[in-house]
């Protein structure tokens, strides 16, 4: 047997393997927990969601920006979908506005002038494929979806904002009661139950589109086939899957 | 085997456990760190590959320095005991550590909490969808899906309406009644489609003749079929002009055209009904406006009918027979004792016009410019 005070090679290094074995055991195999799928026969893998905006139809009515403050209990003054007004004048300037008013009303602009061209452009969370707000997270609170959307982790987001910061597109703000990142979620909660987002559902002129890349008869694919479509900020290589169709080189 | 090739295969081990602990930490698939048990099969996995290099490397040594030691007492490893167990503490410290900080299920489908998604999804519904409101509301629904606003959600004026339907009606929804609600939408604005129907209330109320600035403009249009009257005249549609914008005001329209002080002269009839104006100058109404008539009967609270039934009723507004008329008003009619002097007697639903249509103008097919 092995004297306790020295033991030879042999028996250390059976020491060491028993000890691993042992920790090997005690760690144990943790089953995974369920995902998103757990609760019905949602199945996460099976979708992979996107969205598009046609640029042209928007009418400025702000009622997706009503809607997601309903559905999504978004604070005051913040934003997890707007509406920018876009005015070009005959000088080449370019004056952007938000109707950041409670009841988000576009009213008639104070300053006049020649306008050139005028536009709405709504905007939103492009839940990029490559999302850098996900990345720079420190402790795994900002994550994708296997289905493609880009959420927060409201227990687990220390409000550090560090994704505020490197978002491209300003789709995040730091939620001043919960002290945690905030952002679109594309409705994740109504998505998953074959519901559309509140903001494609409020839409009365169906410039907010959304569907499923995965399924290729889908509405979604269909435009993405046949329309022509720009991104915003491509070169930031975030991969977004917000697809703008009609957009104007103005908009950035 | 001699102590040098043994030191290999205690090499070769060590890094056999280095690569198994690459694989077992590291998801190729989604490029996703594993759970905490991964996580702890790895650190075991390094801890055997650094026991493994310190044994190769004591061989190692043992081979050069005392090559073919005496058989003897064997060489003792009781030295190495403190560093295992310092090595060995800190690992249990830190995965121990590590399974208070790290939340359960981490990791399991990527670099997040396993349960999140599961909880983002239980968010409380707000917007409950047109078919929950058609379980009592069909009726409204059907009229709506007529008519213009057919693709407006309900939800999109009378805002989220889940507890309101989960309530069966008895949770308050937003009933928007005022102009300023439908000018949400319908108000000019210049970064507006050119096709997207725009109302200047101040041309809009001058056009039809309102002089009230309070009129509001569901009065006229049901919010729910805009392009009728009101509930009460659904029979009748609105002037087709309405219909007839977006002939013109598809997509952004010449800036001349656009400014309503010059806009065409569309709102004169004969742009439109050249035959029935014309027609219209040489009859005896020839001095009553076509608007007299056709835009501005008040029927009840509500101004802005166009006439189309004809309702003697309406004649009788200039023509009934009245003690206090000048002999140069319109000739007075008694009704309904004129259908009895005119051996109509009896006639159900008799119109003025059916025999005096030519004192107005003769009902041609429209013209169009």
């Amino acid at each position: 047997m092995t004297d306790c005070k020295s033991f030879n090679r042999r028996e250390f290094i059976e020491l060491v393997g028993a000890g691993s074995g042992l920790l090997l055991v005690a760690c144990g195999p943790v089953p995974p927990p369920p995902g998103a799928q757990a609760k019905d026969d949602y199945d996460w893998t099976k979708h992979y969601w996107a969205y598009a905006v046609d640029t042209a139809k928007c009418i400025g009515c702000c009622a997706c920006m009503r809607a997601c403050r309903a559905e999504n209990d978004v604070p005051e003054q913040y934003f997890r979908t707007w509406v920018e007004r876009y005015r070009i004048m005959a000088g080449g300037e370019v004056h952007v506005d938000v109707a950041a008013k409670d009841d988000h009303v576009f009213e008639k602009p104070a300053e006049g002038g020649d306008v050139v061209k005028a536009f709405f452009v709504p905007k939103l969370c492009n839940h990029c494929e490559k999302s850098v707000c996900n990345q720079v997270c420190p402790v795994g609170a900002a994550y994708n979806t296997k289905d493609g959307v880009v959420l927060v982790d409201r227990k687990h987001c220390i409000g550090c904002g560090y994704c505020v910061q490197a978002c491209p597109y300003g789709s995040r703000y730091i939620h001043p009661q919960l002290h945690v990142a905030d952002k679109c979620t594309l409705c994740y909660h109504r998505i998953t139950k074959g519901m559309l987002p509140a903001c494609v559902h409020a839409c009365p002129t169906g410039a907010r589109i959304f569907g499923d890349l995965k399924d290729p008869k889908g509405e979604l694919s269909t435009i993405l086939n046949q329309r022509r479509f720009r991104l915003l900020k491509p070169e930031m290589g975030t991969h977004p899957k917000c697809y703008y169709l009609g957009l104007d080189r103005e908009v950035v | 085997m001699n102590r040098t090739s043994r030191a290999f295969l205690f090499f070769a081990a060590a890094l056999a456990a280095l690569i198994a602990a690459f694989a077992a930490g590291w998801d190729h698939d989604t490029g996703d760190a594993r759970s905490t048990a991964g996580m702890a099969i790895v650190a075991l996995l390094v801890v055997t590959a650094i026991v493994l290099v310190a044994v190769g490397v004591n061989a190692v040594l043992a081979g050069r320095d005392a090559p073919r030691a005496p058989a003897g007492p064997r060489a003792s490893y009781r030295h190495t005991v403190p560093l295992f167990l310092v090595v060995g503490v800190t690992v249990t410290a830190a995965l121990t550590a590590r399974s208070f900080a790290v939340p359960s299920g981490f990791g399991a489908h990527g670099y997040f909490r396993g349960t999140a998604p599961t909880e983002a999804r239980d968010f409380p519904l707000r917007h409950a969808g047109k078919e929950r409101c058609a379980e009592c509301h069909e009726d409204e629904l059907n009229l709506h899906d007529k008519d213009a606003h057919a693709k407006v959600p309900c939800e999109t004026c009378h805002g989220p309406g889940a507890q309101h339907a989960d309530a069966s009606g008895d949770a308050p929804i937003l009933v928007p009644r005022a102009k300023e609600d439908c000018l949400v939408c319908h108000r000019i604005l210049d970064a507006r489609p050119g096709a997207f129907p725009q109302i200047s209330l101040q041309d809009h109320y001058r056009f039809v003749g309102v002089k009230d600035d309070n009129v509001q403009c569901i009065q006229c249009h049901s919010p729910h079929e805009p392009l009728y009257m009101d509930r009460d005249l659904r029979t009748a549609r609105l002037h087709p002009l309405i219909h007839r914008c977006r002939d013109c005001h598809i997509g952004r329209t010449d800036e001349t055209l656009s400014r309503p002080e010059a806009h065409p002269a569309i709102f004169e009839c004969s742009y439109c009904h050249k035959t029935i104006v014309a027609d219209a100058a040489a009859r005896k109404h020839r001095k009553v406006s076509c608007t007299t008539c056709h835009i501005f009967f008040r029927d009840s609270d509500f101004a802005g009918r166009i006439i189309r039934d004809a309702d003697p009723r309406f004649c009788l507004l200039c023509h009934r027979k009245a003690a206090f008329r000048s002999d140069t008003a319109a000739p007075g009619i008694d009704w309904p004792a004129h259908l009895k002097d005119v051996g109509k007697e009896g006639l159900k639903n008799a119109r003025c016009i059916d025999c005096h249509q030519d004192r107005i103008h003769t009902i041609a097919p429209r013209s169009r410019p």
